[in-house]
């Protein structure tokens, strides 16, 4: 059985109901990496929380969306927060405005804990400092007593990701995590997630505009442009056999190191062309 | 210097709460024993502010007032803060017909003149401290409505709410703990500022008759005396007029402090 399931899901905004989000559909199975790949405002972030129940009151939602048996559209909010952090999680595309600057670094990755594991505060710092060892911090015992803005960007978005992931979901949905950071720290971030995510056997709904970030993570990938899905299927197929004329610019530009010196790099529009809107 | 504001605003502010503090233990008189020999004497070394038109110690006198300000302030704060700031948070985080219901009796009650609020408080429960506090702290829930609000929805758009309610947190506990700690600068602003017009207010209503018993001194029932010596002895209004000046700027000045301190946008980035 899978553990999410969107069928048919469309959303809309506001009163002129300009949609974000036009029948999509797609599967993941227990622990599978799946890469929604798209550029701002293909909607990838808003399929995103559509899944998490976090949409604006403005959007309107149709279609299903089910994760472990649960239908998740038209569910009530407070159905919705048992889920969160519980069953799914996410991490923020932004380390530096993600966490509550007014809080120590340490309880708000216990936060998880004590709402749904019904943990009590000391005995939740254990667990805790244990998890950003695990995320790669190693003055685990400093960094939980900090405030957000004492740290650095890495640092932070290792805090977020140990919130994301202390509690066990079976689902994680990271949207852009790395794009905030720099090359480098991008790098051992993602290895760092990869390997969370394998020893806790969880799932990854990973949401990049970056096809080489995607490829280092996910098996799976979908392509999202405007608003719905162009092309679907595994990462190493759609690097060597790209079907749209959008994924074959997407797959041209990652590998910019194919461009002869001295000639033009390549761009998606070579490949595709929009209509003018 | 930096923070001139600030700084002049705390000691103002610290003065006023010192004068209250030690009118508690002592005074240089009795702010009541009438001294029937002794009518406005002007500045002397026995009585460094002078004597009143019952003779009684002015100096002695103020201080005493100092406590009623101060009580006056903080409870009205307290009513406004208790009142205002959950309706404030209920509006910021309900939206839709919750926010425009609460908001437009805001409106309703900005609209409502306060001093008809005391006044009426005042024809029904009769004239006190306890009804003018009460009438002032009313009047100022719609400012502390508002601030709390507008503080709410913003922090309420912010990434780590989001995140907070990722982690499956529900919105009364998000409003206490992510909500309230990041607008507690706003809050503690808006309590400053509304202290130094709680003082302004009760000296008025109290001017007016509309405050304490005759026994209490406050500063705007001396200036009520004072109205009728005006011209011999004007020095009568000015003690507790400096009086009233010196704790309204001192509190506007720790408020407008306080803003400049905490504002984000002028913080410097750590």
């Amino acid at each position: 059985m899978s553990l999410l399931r969107v069928n048919d899901l469309t959303i809309t905004f506001g009163r002129r109901r300009s949609v974000a989000v036009d029948a999509v559909s797609f599967e993941m199975g227990a622990g599978q990496r799946l890469g929604i790949i798209g550029e701002s405002g293909s909607g990838k972030t808003v399929t995103a929380l559509a899944v998490m129940g976090l949409l604006p009151e403005t959007a309107r939602v149709s279609g299903s969306i089910t994760l472990d048996g649960h239908e998740l559209v038209g569910m009530p909010d407070s159905a919705l927060a048992r889920l969160r952090g519980d069953l799914m999680s996410m991490v923020f595309q932004e380390p530096m405005t993600a966490l509550d600057p007014t809080m120590r670094v340490g309880r708000q990755v216990a936060e998880v804990l004590l709402l749904h594991a019904g943990r009590s505060g000391d005995s939740a710092r254990g667990q805790v400092i244990e998890m950003l060892v695990r995320v790669g911090l190693n003055d685990a015992d400093r960094v939980a007593d900090s405030f957000p803005h004492q740290l650095s960007g890495g640092q932070r978005q290792r805090c977020l990701l140990a919130m994301a992931l202390i509690n066990s979901p079976d689902l994680v949905i990271c949207d852009e995590p790395t794009t905030a950071l720099d090359v480098t720290v991008q790098a051992r971030v993602l290895s760092l997630l990869d390997e969370v995510l394998t020893a806790e056997r969880a799932a990854c709904l990973f949401i990049s505009h970056d096809l080489a970030v995607v490829s280092q993570v996910c098996t799976d990938v979908l392509v999202m442009l405007e608003g719905r899905i162009v092309e679907a299927g595994p990462v190493a197929r759609l690097f060597s056999r790209p079907e749209h004329p959008y994924t074959r610019g997407l797959v041209a530009t990652a590998r910019i190191g194919d461009v002869m010196p001295g000639q033009r790099l390549p761009t998606v529009e070579d490949f595709y062309r929009r209509e003018a809107r | 210097m930096k923070r001139l504001g600030l700084w002049l605003g705390a000691a103002l502010a610290g003065l006023v709460a010192a004068m209250a503090l030690i009118s508690l233990v002592w005074t240089p008189y009795d702010p009541t024993l009438v001294l029937g020999s002794q009518r406005l004497q002007g500045p002397s070394a026995a009585h460094w502010l002078g004597t009143d038109s019952m003779g009684i110690d002015v100096l002695s006198r103020i201080l005493i007032g100092a406590q009623t300000t101060i009580v006056v302030g903080v409870v009205s704060v307290s009513i406004a803060a208790l009142i205002g700031i959950p309706l404030g948070l209920l509006a910021g985080q309900a939206g839709g017909w919750v926010d425009e219901v609460v908001m437009r009796l805001t409106d309703i009650a900005y609209a409502f003149p306060a001093l008809l609020l005391a006044i009426l408080l005042a024809a029904r429960f009769g004239a006190s401290p306890l009804t003018a506090m009460t009438a002032i702290g009313l009047a100022t829930i719609p400012s502390f409505a508002r601030v709390t609000r507008a503080g709410a929805k913003q922090v309420m758009s912010t990434d780590f709410v989001l995140a907070a309610r990722a982690s499956g947190t529900r919105w009364p506990a998000v409003s206490v703990r992510h909500v309230l700690p990041n607008i507690a600068p706003l809050i503690g602003v808006q309590a400053s500022v509304t202290f130094a017009l709680a003082i302004l207010a009760e000296a008025a209503l109290s001017y007016l008759g509309l405050s304490t018993a005759a026994i209490v001194p406050t500063w705007g029932k001396m200036l009520r005396d004072a109205q009728a010596v005006m011209f011999n002895a004007p020095l009568q209004a000015v003690w507790p007029g400096l009086a009233i000046a010196v704790a309204v700027l001192g509190f506007n000045l720790l408020g407008d402090g306080l803003r400049d301190l905490l504002d984000p946008r002028l913080r410097e980035v750590s």
